[in-house]
C-alpha cells in the first residue's frame, strides 16, 4: 500500500490528483458541519435567484428551483456523490473479484467438484433462497442474509470437498472461465444505463444506496475482465508456482500472493468505476428519473438547470464538481497506469 | 479452425439474446404496467366510470383471457405449499396483490377465499351507509394492523340500522374475519408446480421470436415500426458521430505523435484529458446554455438552437437531411467526447510504433519521418482501433440516450425515456431486446473483421 502511495505521489498528475480527490473528499465528510445552512431564499417572485445578490443572505451561488442555497447543495453533493460511488465501488467489487479469480485463477479445468458436496449446496441454496423470500424479513435483513451465505457456503462445500475426498467421491470438472465468460458476454449486451433507467422507474423514491448497489450490479463485468486478465498473465510466475509447490491452499494464494500482486490493476478499474458511477447517478438524476427531489445532489441541480436554461449557475457549479472528482480520479489512474510493467 | 470460430461465436449469440428476453419478461412482470387496462383506455373504457362498472369488469375479462393473462407466468412455479395453484385465476392485479397480502399473513387459503368471497359480496350491495363503507375500506386495505373486536365493537349501532340482508352478510363476513385469524399457520414447504407450455412466457416469448412485439400501450401503434425508425435514428447518428471523431483522432493521433514530448502535443493532451472528464451530458448542456443564445455576447451565438424533429411523414434520411442543421451540435458533443478517448489510444499506439524495429530501418533508408509514420507505422496502429471504433457503437448508442432526450432526437434512447415516463413496458422490453441483438451483433462482427485483418490472432 505505501508503495502505491509513493508512486502516485511520484508523478505531477497523480499529486494533483491526489490534493483534489483529498479535498473532495474532505469537503464531503466535513462541509455539512461547516457551512451553515441558509434559510430558504424568501423572494417568491424569482425562486431562480443569480449568484452573487441579496440582502439579507448571501448567496454566493444563487439559488434553486424552490430558493435553496446553490452552495451548500454543492457541498452536500459531494458527500451523496461519495456516497454513491463507494457504495458501487463496494458492490461491483464484491462481485467482479469473486467471479474473477474464479475465472482466471481456476480456469475451465482446474475446479474440481465433488458431486455430492455440489449437489448438497444446490439443494441447501435453493430450500435457504426460498425460505427467505418467503418469511418475513425487513429488507435489508434478507440482502444481509443472502450476503453472508454465499461466502460461508463456499467455505462449507470447499471444506466438504477436502474431507470427503478420500472416499470414493466422484469429482466434476467445473468449467468456471466458460461460465463467467459467457456471463459478462451477457451482461455486456444491454447497456447498464437503459436497465438501470428500467428499474429506477419501477422504484419509488429509491435511497442513494439502492441506487448505488444496482449500478454496483450492472458494473462488475469491468472488474472482472480486468481481474481475469491479470490473473491469466501471473498466474504461470514463479512464485504462484512456488507457493503452489509448497501445497498451500488455494484461497492462501488468491489472498496472500495473487491479490496483493494485482492491486494496481484493481485500484485503477475502482477509480473508473467510481467516475462513471457518479456519472451514471447525475445523468439518471438529470433525466429527472428515480431521484429524491428533498435532497441535492449534483445531478438534481443540474436536472433544475434542464427546467430553466436561463439558470446558468445551476448548470455550472454541479457540472463543475462533477468534473473535478472525474479528473481527479482520471488523473490518479493515469499516475498508476505508468510504467506499469 | 476459423470457420468454426465463427460458427461457434454465432450459435453463442442465441443463448444470450434468450437470456435477454427471459429478463426483460420478469423486469416486464414486476414492473406492475397493466397492458389489459391500456388497451381498454385506448378503447375509450374508463375503470374510474362509475355508470358502466359492469361493463367494464366485462370488458377487462375478455381482454384478460384474450391477451393469456389469466395463465400462470412461467414453465414451473416454486411456491409455499400454502399457495392454492389457482391463485393466477384471479383476473384483477389489485385483487391479486391482496389475496397474496392475505396468503403471505395467514398462509391458509380456505379462510383467505372464504374471507375474500364475504368481502366482495358485502360491496356488491346497494346504498351501505357511510360508516360502513369505511370499514370495508380498512378491512380491503390492512387487517393486521388494526384491532378487530374494537373496530366491530364501534360500529355495532350503525350495523344494527341496515337492512336486514346486509346484516346478514356483515355478520357473515365478522365470523370470516376471525376465523382468518384463528386459522393461521406458521409453517410451510416449497412445491414445485410444473405448468407445461401454457404460460405467459411462453405466448410472450413466441410472438417475440416471431417479430411480434406487440402494440404501444400509449397510442396502440405497433411496437416494431416504433423501434425500427427510433433505431434507424439512433445509428445513424452514432455512425455519423463516430466517423467525424475518427477522422479527427486520427489526425491529432497523428500529429501529437510525431511531435512527442513537445509542448503542442502537452497541450493538446492535457485539453483532451479535460474533455475526458466532462460527462457527456454536462458538455451538452454547456453548450446549449451558452453557445445557442447571443445572452452571453454577440459571438457565442455559434449553433442553432435546440429544435423540434417531426418524424411524421417521410423517411428518416430525408427528415434529417432537412433538418441538417439541427444535427450539427448534438453530432460535435458525441465526437468531441469520444475524440478525447480514440485520440490517446491512437496517440499511445504510434509512440509503440516508433519505438520498434522497422522504425528505424525506414529512417536508415532514407524516408522522412513522417512519411514512415504514414506509410508503415499507421496502417500497424490502425488494427487495434478497429476494435475500439467497432466497440464504440454500442457504448454511443448508449450513451446518445442523453444527448436524443436533451436535443430532442427521435432516436432509441428519446423512445426508452419517453416509455419510461409512461410505464409502456411492451416498448421498454421490446428496446432492450432489440439493443442487445445490435450489440452482440456489433461485437460479433468487430470480432470477425479483427481475426481477418490480423492474422496473429489465435483462437481459443
Amino acid at each position: 500500500m505505501k508503495a502505491i502511495f509513493k508512486h502516485i505521489i511520484s508523478s505531477l498528475s497523480g499529486r494533483i490528483g491526489l490534493l483534489l480527490l483529498t479535498g473532495l473528499i474532505l469537503t464531503g465528510i466535513l462541509g455539512p458541519f461547516l457551512i451553515p445552512e441558509l434559510p430558504i431564499s424568501s423572494n417568491s417572485l424569482e425562486p431562480f435567484y443569480p449568484p452573487g445578490q441579496g440582502k439579507n443572505n448571501y448567496y454566493l451561488f444563487g439559488t434553486d428551483q424552490i430558493g435553496r442555497d446553490v452552495f451548500r447543495g454543492v457541498i452536500e453533493g459531494a458527500r451523496w456523490a461519495l456516497i454513491i460511488g463507494c457504495t458501487a465501488v463496494f458492490v461491483s467489487a464484491c462481485i467482479g473479484i469473486l467471479l474473477g479469480v474464479l475465472s482466471g485463477y481456476f480456469g475451465d479445468k482446474n475446479l474440481k467438484v465433488g458431486i455430492f458436496p455440489l449437489l448438497l449446496w444446490f439443494t441447501v441454496a435453493l430450500l435457504f433462497s426460498f425460505y427467505v423470500t418467503h418469511l418475513e424479513f425487513p429488507f435489508f435483513i434478507k440482502v444481509g442474509l443472502f450476503l453472508s451465505f454465499f461466502p460461508l457456503s463456499f467455505y462449507a462445500i470447499s471444506y466438504l470437498n477436502r474431507k470427503w475426498s478420500y472416499k470414493k467421491n466422484v469429482q466434476i470438472n467445473f468449467p468456471a472461465d466458460f461460465f463467467v465468460s459467457r456471463l459478462i458476454e451477457i451482461w455486456r449486451a444491454v447497456p447498464a444505463l437503459f436497465i438501470l433507467l428500467a428499474i429506477l422507474s419501477m422504484t419509488k423514491q429509491p435511497s442513494l444506496v439502492f441506487i448505488g448497489c444496482v449500478i454496483g450490479v450492472l458494473s462488475w463485468t469491468r472488474v472482472a475482465r480486468l481481474l481475469r486478465a491479470e490473473i491469466l498473465k501471473i498466474r504461470e510466475l514463479e512464485y504462484i508456482q512456488a507457493a503452489k509447490g509448497l501445497a498451500y491452499s488455494h484461497f492462501r494464494v488468491i489472498w496472500h500472493h495473487i491479490l496483493p500482486n494485482s492491486i494496481r490493476p484493481l485500484l485503477i478499474v475502482f477509480a473508473f468505476s467510481f467516475a462513471s458511477a457518479v456519472i451514471l447517478e447525475a445523468s439518471i438524476s438529470f433525466l429527472g428519473i428515480g431521484n429524491n427531489t428533498e435532497i441535492m445532489t449534483w445531478g438534481n441541480m443540474l436536472n433544475a438547470a434542464r427546467l430553466n436554461y436561463r439558470a446558468w449557475w445551476l448548470a455550472v457549479f454541479p457540472g463543475m464538481c462533477i468534473c473535478l472528482l472525474v479528473m481527479s480520479l482520471n488523473l490518479i489512474a493515469d499516475s498508476l497506469e505508468k510504467d506499469m510493467y | 479452425m476459423k470457420a468454426g470460430y465463427i460458427f461457434s461465436r454465432l450459435l453463442m449469440i442465441i443463448p444470450t439474446v434468450l437470456i435477454v428476453i427471459i429478463v426483460s419478461f420478469f423486469l416486464f412482470s414486476t414492473s406492475g404496467a397493466d397492458p389489459v387496462r391500456s388497451v381498454l383506455q385506448l378503447q375509450g373504457l374508463d375503470e374510474n366510470d362509475r355508470v358502466s362498472a359492469e361493463g367494464y369488469n366485462k370488458a377487462y375479462e375478455e381482454e384478460t383471457i384474450k391477451q393469456g393473462r389469466h395463465l400462470p407466468s412461467f414453465y414451473f412455479s416454486v411456491v409455499p405449499s400454502y399457495y392454492p395453484d389457482t391463485l393466477h385465476r384471479l383476473l384483477y392485479p389489485q385483487k391479486k396483490e391482496f389475496a397474496k397480502k392475505l396468503l403471505y399473513r395467514y398462509k391458509d387459503w380456505p379462510s383467505v377465499e372464504n374471507y375474500l368471497q364475504a368481502l366482495e359480496k358485502m360491496q356488491s350491495h346497494q346504498q351501505i351507509p357511510p360508516i360502513i363503507n369505511q370499514t370495508l375500506l380498512i378491512l380491503n386495505q390492512d387487517i393486521h394492523n388494526t384491532n378487530l373486536t374494537t373496530l366491530f365493537a364501534s360500529i355495532e349501532n350503525d350495523v344494527n340500522t341496515m337492512p336486514s340482508e346486509q346484516q346478514k352478510d356483515f355478520a357473515v363476513l365478522k365470523t370470516k374475519v376471525f376465523e382468518l385469524n384463528q386459522n393461521t399457520r406458521n409453517w410451510f414447504y416449497p412445491v414445485l408446480n410444473w405448468n407445461g407450455s401454457k404460460n405467459q412466457f411462453h405466448q410472450w416469448m413466441v410472438k417475440i421470436i416471431g417479430g411480434d412485439f406487440g402494440f404501444a400501450m400509449v397510442d396502440g401503434k405497433p411496437v416494431w415500426a416504433k423501434i425500427s425508425k427510433a433505431l434507424l435514428w439512433s445509428l445513424s447518428l452514432s455512425l455519423l458521430s463516430i466517423l467525424v471523431a475518427s477522422f479527427m483522432s486520427i489526425l491529432l493521433g497523428l500529429i501529437t505523435g510525431y511531435y512527442q514530448d513537445s509542448i503542442f502535443d502537452k497541450i493538446i493532451f492535457s485539453l483532451l484529458f479535460g474533455i475526458y472528464s466532462i460527462p457527456l451530458f454536462w458538455l451538452a448542456t454547456m453548450m446549449i446554455v451558452f453557445f445557442t443564445t447571443e445572452e452571453f455576447g454577440s459571438w457565442t451565438n455559434l449553433f442553432p438552437s435546440v429544435g423540434l424533429f417531426y418524424s411524421g411523414d417521410g423517411s428518416v434520411l430525408s427528415t434529417m437531411a432537412r433538418h441538417s442543421k439541427l444535427l450539427i451540435l448534438p453530432i460535435f458533443c458525441i465526437s468531441i467526447h469520444s475524440l478525447a478517448y480514440l485520440g490517446k489510444q491512437i496517440r499511445a499506439s504510434i509512440v509503440e510504433e516508433k519505438s520498434k524495429n522497422y522504425y528505424l530501418t525506414g529512417l536508415a533508408k532514407g524516408m522522412s519521418p513522417f512519411q514512415v509514420l504514414w506509410k508503415h507505422s499507421l496502417p500497424n496502429s490502425l488494427l487495434p482501433f478497429v476494435t475500439i471504433i467497432i466497440g464504440a457503437i454500442p457504448a454511443s448508442l448508449a450513451g446518445a440516450l442523453i444527448i436524443e432526450v436533451l436535443f430532442n432526437i427521435p432516436g432509441m434512447g428519446r423512445l426508452m425515456y419517453d416509455s419510461i415516463l409512461n410505464n409502456d413496458w411492451n416498448v421498454i422490453a421490446g428496446i432492450i431486446i432489440l439493443i442487445s441483438i445490435v450489440t452482440t451483433i456489433v461485437y460479433f462482427i468487430g470480432d470477425v473483421i479483427y481475426s481477418m485483418i490480423n492474422p496473429r490472432i489465435t483462437f481459443g
